[in-house]
C-alpha cells in the first residue's frame, strides 16, 4: 500500500500504450515494474546435479548429494581446495550467501589425481592455457579421458587451472601426454592415483605429492540471516543528490507550510508517529542535540503521521505536543501531509529502485542549499546524526566514503554522471508519479551549469505534461524540443498525438509526415496516418500504412489491432479475424482486440463465438458499453427478451446513449409486452435522433402513441 | 452517432479522464453501434478498479477453438487451475491423510500398471545406486489399467518409495506443457519425490502424462490420467548422509567482509542509490588463481556497485583471509567477472576485471599487489572474461563479451530486436597481447567480428577438432551461438554447419568429453520455458509460422542443451529434455567428476530472482 497511488492522479498506463517498441519491451518494463515491488520471477530454483551415468546418459542427484540450493546461483566454480583428490565447488548467488564452498566428502577409496602444468613462458604461455591432457592406462588406451586447460569459460567463472582426473579405481601406471599450445606434445609414464603433479615444459623430472594430507573440515557455521544489524552504519549516504521534494505540512499554529521554506541551513525532516516507541525515544535524542545543533545552524523538522499511518495504532492519549514536551524536543514540528508523503516514497524509489511502504521513524538530511544528503530508516543514533552533519561541510571525497557501507577504491568516480539527465530523470518522475508541479519546480533547479536541459529533457517533460492534461504547457515543451532538436523523431509524433486530440488535424497530418520523412518505418506515425486517413474515409491509404507497420513490426499487438479494425470495417473479414486474433495472442487482455473480433463474427453471422467473445470483454472490462449491446443483440436474437433489456440498460448506462441502443430496447420490452416502457424508449431515440426511421417505424407499427 | 474520428495514440488523456476512442459505424444485421475502438481507449478508473477485482476468466466461454495463439489462451487460462491440482495431488501422494483430492480425481484414472515396469540399474557407484524403471516396449499401450479414484494414492506411493513420515511437500509436480486434447487437456509434468528406502536418502524422477477432464465451468479440472515414464529412481548408499557441505562461513568467515558476503541483493539493493550500478540481478563471478605465489589457491570475487571485490589469500589450513585492500583490488565499481593469469610470463597470476566503465588490467609484482595498467573503456560491462593464446605466440590473449550494446541495455533489461534473432547486441572484443601489458583490439582482423553484435553472455575455448588449434564458442541470449574454428590466427564462423547454434536464451556453456570418445562435448544453459513465456510475444506457438519456423522457437524455450561431438567437425543435439535437459532459469555451468569415478558429470546453477513475495511471476 502506498500513499502515492492513494493521492496522484491515475498513472499513466504506459503498458496499454502503444509505443514504437514492440511488446517484449512492455513486457520488460512490467517486469521491472513487478520486481521492484518484491515478486520473484523464476525464483527458488534448485541448482541440479547431473550423475553421469558412465556415458549412457545422466540422473539428477543434487537433492541426494545436498547440493540442490534454491539459491539464485550464478557462477559456479571447481577447485579442490582440501587437496583430498576430489573436486569441491565454489557458486556465487544473487541472494543471500553470496557465496558457497561445497566441500566435496566423498568417500576415501575413490582415486583420483591432480595435474598442474607450468609452460616454459616463451613458446607457450606459463599458464599452459590451451594446453591439452590425454591420461590413460598404459595398457588400454580406450579407457583414456582427455582434457583441455582453460583460463575461464563459465559464466563469469574461473576454475582452478589444475587439472583433475577421476579414475574409479586407483591406477598404477598411468600415461599421460601433454600438448603444450604453442610446443611440443610430451608423454610421461609411470604416473599413480593419489598423488598431485607439477609438471613443467621440457622438463623429464616432475613433482609429486601425494594427497594423503587434505585440511581437516573446520566446523561451518549455520544460519545465515539476512539482517544488516551492525553491518552498516545507520543511514544511506548519498553520493549524488537530489533536491528535497517541497513537502507540504501544517506546522504547529496550524498554518500551512512547505519545507522549502527552510532552504538555507540544514535540516533533519523527520517522520515520527505517537505510537512508535523508538520514534519516541529518537525525540528525547534530537531533544538532547540542541546545542550542537544550534552551533551548526541546522535545524529539526519532525513531522508527525498519526492520522495517515496506513498500518499503526490509534492515536495515543496524550497529544503530539506533549508527548514532544515531555520528551525534550524544542525544534520545529507539525503534521505530515498524504501528499508529501507520497513525493517521499517516489523520491525512496527514484534513488533505490526499490517500491516499498515508508518505515517510521525515517529521517531525511537535507544540506543547506536543499539537496537530500542522507536517507535514515530507522532509529537515528545521536552520535551518527553529529557526524553526519558536520560530514555536511566535508570534501566531496571525504562524503563518498561515507557513501559507501564498506571501504574500497573506486575505479571510475561515481559521481561522474551526467548530472543533468539524472537530475531530469528525477524531475520527471514526480510528473508520471501525478506531481505536475513538483516536476516543474525541480526541473528548474537544474542550473545552467550543470548543462543545459537538452532536447529529450524538454520532451520527457513535454510527455508528463500531456499526461496530466496539461496541453499548453505540454505543446511549448513539445515545440522547444524541436527547436533543439528538428528531427526528434519522439517529439514530432507526441506533438501530433496532441494536436489530433485538439482537433488540429492538418497541423498534425504535417507532424506525421515529418517524423515518416525521417524514418519510413516509424509505426507511431504510420499508424497515426492512418487514422486520419479513415476519418477521411481514405480507406486504401490507411490499409497500405498499417500493412507496412506490421509488416516491419510483426510482434507488435496494437498495429495487428488497427490493422485488424480497418479490415473488418472494410469487410475484409478473414484477414480481419487473422490479424484481431495475432493481436489478442500478443496481449490476451485487450478488451478492445475481443471486441472488434466479436463484431467480425456477428458480421459472418458466427453468433456463438461472437458470444463468447462478448462475454469475455465483459469480463475483461465491464465498463465497456459495446460489449453489452452486443450482448443484448444476441440475446434478442434468441428472443431472450428480459437479458436483452438488462445488457441494453447497462450499455446505455455505460453511455451507449443513442438512438439505435434505445430502439432496441424498445423492441425487447415490446416482445415482453411492456408498451409503455417500449414508448418511452423510443421517444428518447427520437428525441436523440429525430428522423431516426426504425424507431418511427415500430411507433406506427405498434400504434403506440395514439395519445 | 458517430464520435469523434480523432484519436491520440501517444500517452495524452484529456483533463477529464474521459475515454478517447475511434468509432466506426459497423455494419447493418441491427448491429449499429458497435464500435471498432483503436488503441487508446481509456477509462478513469480503470487501473484501481481492475485491481481491486481483478478480472476472472471464465474458462468455459473463451473460444478455445478459434484461432492461431488460442494455443497460448490455453496455456494462460488452464495453467493456474492445473497447477492447484497438481498440488493438491502432489501433497495428497506426500501425505495420505492430509487434504482431500476427490475433488481433483475423477472416478476412474488410468495409470500405468506399476506391476509392469522393469527395473534395470543404471548406474552403482561409491555412494549413489541409479535404477531405472520402464515399460518394455511390447507394453507400452496395453499396460495401462484404470483404477478407482480411492484406490490412486496407493498405487502410486511405492514406486516414489515415501516414508511413513514424508513431509507434505516431498513430492513435486512441474507442468511444463499444456494442450487440448478435443474437449479435454492433456499435460505433461515432471515428477520428482524425496522418500527414503532401508535408512538411505532416496529420490525419484519421472515424466507424468495427465489427462483432465473438464466437467462444468465450475469446477476444477479432474484427473482422467496419470502415466509415468521414464521413473529414475536414485539412492545414497552410504554415510555420511551429506555428501557436500557448504563451509564458506568456515572458511571465509573470520573476515569483517563475510559479512558482506552473507548478504545478498536483496538486502543490499536496498542499502546503495542506484546510481552506484549495484546490479540487482547479480551478475557477479569469481576467479580462482595463486596470487601469491605459495602454491595455495585465492579467491577473487566481484561484487555489485557500492561493494568492494574481494581478494582472499588461502593458508595452509585452508582458510581465506581478506587481502584486497592491501592488494589493490577491492574496487567498488560494479564488476562482473575477472581473470586470474599470468599476463606477462613472469610466473605470477596478473588479474583481469571486467568493471562497469571499463575492462581492467593490472600487473601482480609476484606477492599479490596490483598495479593497474590498463583500462578499456569500450569493453565496458564486459561479461565472462576469457584467456587464451589464440595465435599460439605464447602470451594470452584475453576475450571480453559484450551483452547490450547501448547505455539502457547496460545492467537493465535489454531491448533486442528482432527477439529471437536479436543483432543489437553490443560487440564482443579479441584483446590481443602485445607484451608489456598492451593490447590491442584484434577482433576485426582475426574472423571474430562476424556477426559481432550478438547479446554475449559467455565464452569458452575448446579444441573441438583437435587439430590443435584453440576454438571458441561463444552463448548468446536471444538468439542463436556462435562457433568459431580457429585456423590458425584467424577464425572461420562454423555456427550453422556445425549444428552448435542451439538457438536459445543462452547464459553459459562448459565442455568436456562426457562419452569418453575422444571427442569434446558441449552442455549449454539455457533459460527454461514456462517462466520465459511469461515475457516472450506470445506468438511462439503462432499456427502462421512454418513448421520449421516453429520448432525453432519452441527450441528456444525448451531448457538445456547436451550437443554431442561427432568427431567429424558437427554436433548432435543428443538432450534428454526430460533429465539433463530440464531447466529452471539456467547461468553458470560446469561439467567436473565429482564422484571421482572417470565420468565428467555436471552442476548446474539455477535461478533467476527470489524475493520475499512467494508468488512467483
Amino acid at each position: 500500500m502506498f500513499f502515492w497511488r492513494r493521492v496522484a492522479l491515475q498513472s499513466p498506463e504506459d503498458d496499454l500504450k502503444p509505443t514504437a517498441t514492440p511488446g517484449y519491451s512492455r513486457n520488460f518494463r512490467e517486469l521491472n515494474d513487478l520486481l521492484s515491488r518484491g515478486k520473484s520471477f523464476s525464483g527458488r530454483e534448485r541448482n541440479p546435479l547431473f550423475l553421469n551415468l558412465k556415458g549412457e546418459g545422466f540422473a539428477e542427484v543434487g537433492g541426494l548429494l545436498g547440493v540442490d540450493f534454491p539459491d539464485d546461483a550464478r557462477a559456479v566454480a571447481t577447485m579442490d581446495w582440501d587437496r583430498d583428490g576430489d573436486l569441491d565447488l565454489w557458486v556465487t548467488n544473487r541472494n543471500a550467501p553470496q557465496v558457497r564452498l561445497l566441500r566435496n566428502n566423498h568417500p576415501a577409496g575413490s582415486s583420483s589425481l591432480l595435474i598442474r602444468l607450468i609452460g616454459n613462458g616463451t613458446t607457450t604461455n606459463r599458464d599452459a592455457i590451451g594446453a591439452r591432457l590425454v591420461l590413460g592406462q598404459a595398457d588400454d588406451p580406450e579407457q583414456e579421458q582427455i582434457r583441455t586447460v582453460h583460463a575461464g569459460g563459465g559464466f563469469l567463472a574461473q576454475s582452478s587451472a589444475v587439472i583433475h582426473f577421476g579414475l574409479g579405481e586407483s591406477a598404477n601406471d598411468l600415461r599421460l601426454s601433454v600438448a603444450w599450445p604453442g610446443g611440443k606434445t610430451e608423454t610421461l609414464s609411470g604416473l599413480k592415483s593419489g598423488n598431485r603433479y607439477v609438471i613443467t615444459q621440457g622438463r623429464k623430472e616432475f613433482e609429486v605429492m601425494p594427497l594423503s594430507d587434505p585440511i581437516q573440515a573446520p566446523i561451518s557455521r549455520d544460519e545465515i540471516p539476512d539482517t544488516l544489524e551492525n553491518t552498516v552504519p545507520g543511514g544511506l549516504w548519498l553520493a549524488n543528490r537530489v533536491p528535497f521534494p517541497s513537502l507540504d505540512y501544517t506546522d504547529n499554529t496550524g498554518e500551512a507550510r512547505t519545507t522549502t521554506s527552510s532552504i538555507g541551513k540544514p535540516i533533519l525532516v523527520n517522520l515520527w508517529a505517537t505510537w512508535c516507541e523508538s520514534c519516541v525515544r529518537e525525540l528525547q535524542e534530537f531533544g538532547k542535540l540542541d546545542k550542537f545543533l544550534q552551533s551548526r545552524g541546522a535545524t529539526i523538522l519532525a513531522l508527525n503521521v498519526d492520522g495517515l499511518a496506513l498500518d499503526g495504532g490509534a492515536l495515543s492519549e496524550g497529544t503530539i505536543e506533549e508527548i514532544l514536551k515531555r520528551a525534550g524536543y524544542d525544534f520545529p514540528h507539525g503534521i505530515a501531509s498524504r501528499e508529501g508523503l507520497a513525493k517521499i516514497e517516489m523520491m525512496i524509489e527514484f534513488l533505490t529502485s526499490r517500491r516499498e511502504s515508508l518505515t517510521i521513524p525515517s529521517s531525511f538530511l537535507i544540506d543547506g542549499e536543499g539537496y537530500l544528503s542522507a536517507i535514515y530508516v530507522g532509529e537515528i543514533q545521536g552520535k551518527q546524526l553529529i557526524k553526519d552533519i558536520d560530514l555536511l561541510r566535508s570534501p566531496p571525497a571525504e562524503q563518498l566514503k561515507r557513501a559507501t557501507a564498506r571501504a574500497g577504491r573506486w575505479f571510475y568516480n561515481p559521481r561522474q554522471i551526467d548530472r543533468v539527465a539524472f537530475l531530469g530523470d528525477y524531475a520527471t518522475s514526480f510528473a508520471k508519479g501525478g506531481f505536475p508541479g513538483e516536476s516543474r519546480r525541480l526541473s528548474r533547479m537544474i542550473k545552467p551549469q550543470d548543462g543545459a536541459l537538452t532536447a529529450k529533457d524538454h520532451y520527457n517533460q513535454a510527455k508528463a505534461a500531456a499526461r496530466q492534461g496539461l496541453v499548453a504547457d505540454a505543446e511549448q515543451l513539445y515545440l522547444e524540443a524541436l527547436r533543439l532538436e528538428p528531427e526528434f523523431g519522439q517529439a514530432l509524433t507526441g506533438l501530433g498525438a496532441l494536436f489530433l486530440v485538439q482537433q488540429r488535424v492538418e497541423e498534425a497530418e504535417n507532424l506525421f509526415e515529418k517524423a515518416l520523412s525521417i524514418d519510413p518505418n516509424h509505426a507511431t506515425a504510420l499508424i497515426n496516418l492512418a487514422m486520419i486517413d479513415q476519418s477521411r474515409g481514405q480507406k486504401d491509404r490507411a490499409l497500405a500504412r498499417l500493412e507496412k507497420v506490421v509488416a516491419k513490426n510483426p510482434d507488435y499487438a496494437e498495429a495487428h489491432l488497427n490493422l485488424g479494425s480497418l479490415l473488418a470495417s472494410m469487410k475484409q473479414l478473414d484477414r480481419a479475424i487473422f490479424h484481431l486474433s495475432k493481436a489478442i495472442a500478443f496481449n490476451p487482455k485487450r478488451a478492445i482486440a475481443h471486441l472488434n473480433l466479436a463484431s467480425v463474427y456477428m458480421e459472418k453471422q458466427l453468433w456463438e463465438k461472437a458470444e463468447q467473445r462478448y462475454r469475455l470483454v465483459r469480463q475483461l472490462n465491464p465498463k465497456m458499453p459495446y460489449a453489452h449491446l452486443g450482448l443484448a443483440t444476441l440475446q434478442a436474437r434468441r428472443k431472450l427478451h428480459p437479458e436483452a433489456v438488462i445488457s441494453l440498460r447497462k450499455a446505455i448506462s455505460l453511455g451507449a446513449e443513442n438512438a439505435k441502443s434505445y430502439t432496441q430496447l424498445a423492441r425487447s420490452l415490446l416482445a415482453l409486452g411492456d408498451k409503455k416502457g417500449a414508448s418511452e424508449a423510443l421517444l428518447t431515440a427520437l428525441k436523440i435522433d429525430p428522423k431516426y426511421a426504425e424507431a418511427q417505424q415500430i411507433i406506427k407499427e405498434n400504434r403506440l402513441l395514439s395519445e | 452517432m458517430r464520435r469523434n474520428p480523432l484519436l491520440d495514440l501517444v500517452s495524452f488523456r484529456s483533463a477529464d479522464g474521459k475515454a478517447r476512442a475511434l468509432g466506426i459505424c459497423l455494419f447493418g444485421v441491427g448491429l449499429c453501434g458497435i464500435a471498432f475502438v483503436l488503441a487508446g481507449y481509456y477509462h478513469k478508473d480503470k487501473t484501481s478498479e481492475i485491481e481491486a477485482n481483478p478480472p476472472k476468466l471464465d474458462p468455459g466461454l473463451l473460444d478455445l477453438n478459434s484461432t492461431p495463439g488460442g494455443a497460448n489462451a490455453i496455456a494462460d487460462l488452464w495453467s493456474p487451475l492445473i497447477k492447484t491440482q497438481l498440488l493438491h495431488i502432489a501433497n495428497a501422494i506426500s501425505n495420505p491423510d492430509g487434504d482431500e483430492i476427490s475433488m481433483s480425481l475423477a472416478d476412474r484414472v488410468s495409470i500405468v500398471d506399476p506391476q509392469q515396469f522393469r527395473e534395470e540399474e543404471l548406474y552403482h557407484g561409491q555412494s549413489v545406486r541409479v535404477v531405472g524403471l520402464s515399460l518394455p516396449e511390447e507394453l507400452e499401450n496395453s499396460a495401462l489399467i484404470e483404477v478407482d479414484k480411492s484406490d490412486f494414492i496407493d498405487r502410486i506411493r511405492p514406486l516414489l518409495s515415501l516414508g511413513s513420515e514424508a513431509p507434505e511437500d516431498a513430492v513435486h509436480l512441474k507442468l511444463f506443457g499444456i494442450s487440448r486434447n478435443g474437449a479435454d487437456l492433456s499435460t505433461k509434468q515432471r515428477l520428482t519425490a524425496e522418500g527414503i528406502r532401508g535408512g538411505n536418502d532416496f529420490r525419484s524422477s519421472a515424466v507424468v502424462e495427465a489427462t483432465w477432464i473438464t466437467p462444468t465451468t465450475d469446477d476444477p479440472p479432474q484427473l482422467t490420467g496419470f502415466t509415468l515414464t521414464n521413473l529414475v529412481q536414485s539412492e545414497l548408499t552410504s554415510a555420511p548422509t551429506s555428501i557436500f557441505k557448504d563451509i564458506a562461513g568456515s572458511v571465509l568467515g573470520s573476515n569483517p567482509a563475510w559479512e558482506q558476503l552473507r548478504l545478498g541483493m536483496n538486502t543490499w539493493g536496498r542499502h546503495i542509490e542506484h546510481s552506484l550500478n549495484p546490479d540487482f540481478l547479480g551478475y557477479h563471478g569469481l576467479a580462482i588463481g595463486d596470487v601469491d605465489g605459495d602454491g595455495l589457491e585465492d579467491l577473487y570475487l566481484c561484487q555489485p556497485g557500492g561493494l568492494p571485490n574481494l581478494l582472499f589469500r588461502q593458508t595452509p589450513d585452508g582458510k581465506m583471509t581478506d587481502i584486497s585492500a592491501a592488494a589493490g583490488v577491492d574496487f567498488l565499481d560494479n564488476s562482473t567477472g575477472a581473470l586470474l593469469v599470468d599476463l606477462d610470463n613472469d610466473g605470477d597470476a596478473d588479474m583481469a576485471v571486467a568493471t562497469k566503465a571499463a575492462f581492467l588490467v593490472m600487473d601482480n609484482d609476484g606477492k599479490g599487489n596490483f598495479t593497474l595498467r590498463e583500462s578499456y573503456p569500450e569493453v565496458g560491462m564486459g561479461y565472462s572474461p576469457t584467456a587464451a593464446d589464440y595465435d599460439l605466440d605464447g602470451d594470452l590473449d584475453l576475450f571480453v563479451l559484450r551483452y547490450g550494446a547501448t547505455e539502457s541495455d547496460i545492467g537493465d533489461f535489454p531491448t533486442p530486436h528482432p527477439f529471437r534473432d536479436a543483432r543489437n547486441g553490443g560487440a564482443n572484443i579479441l584483446l590481443e597481447n602485445q607484451g608489456g601489458f598492451r593490447f590491442l583490439d584484434a577482433t576485426e582482423r582475426c574472423g571474430l567480428g562476424a556477426g559481432n553484435h550478438r547479446f554475449s553472455f559467455a565464452a569458452s575455448w575448446e579444441d573441438f577438432d583437435n587439430d590443435g588449434l584453440l576454438d571458441v564458442h561463444i552463448v548468446n541470449d536471444f538468439g542463436p551461438n556462435q562457433l568459431f574454428r580457429n585456423d590458425g590466427k584467424r577464425f572461420k564462423d562454423v555456427s550453422v554447419q556445425s549444428g552448435s547454434q542451439d538457438w536459445g536464451f543462452g547464459m553459459s556453456a562448459t565442455w568436456a568429453d562426457y562419452d569418453r570418445d575422444g571427442h569434446m562435448d558441449l552442455y549449454v544453459s539455457n533459460m527454461f520455458s514456462s517462466a520465459g513465456n511469461q515475457i516472450l510475444p506470445q506468438s511462439n506457438l503462432d499456427t502462421t509460422l512454418s513448421e520449421e519456423t516453429r520448432k525453432k522457437y519452441l527450441k528456444m524455450v525448451r531448457g538445456n542443451s547436451l550437443l554431442r561431438n561427432s568427431g567429424s567437425g558437427s554436433f548432435s543435439d543428443v538432450t534428454d529434455p526430460m533429465n539433463e535437459g530440464f531447466g529452471g532459469w539456467a547461468w553458470g555451468s560446469q561439467f567436473a567428476d565429482l564422484n571421482n569415478d572417470g565420468w565428467e558429470d555436471l552442476y548446474v546453477a539455477n535461478g533467476y530472482i527470489t524475493q520475499e513475495d512467494e508468488d512467483d511471476l
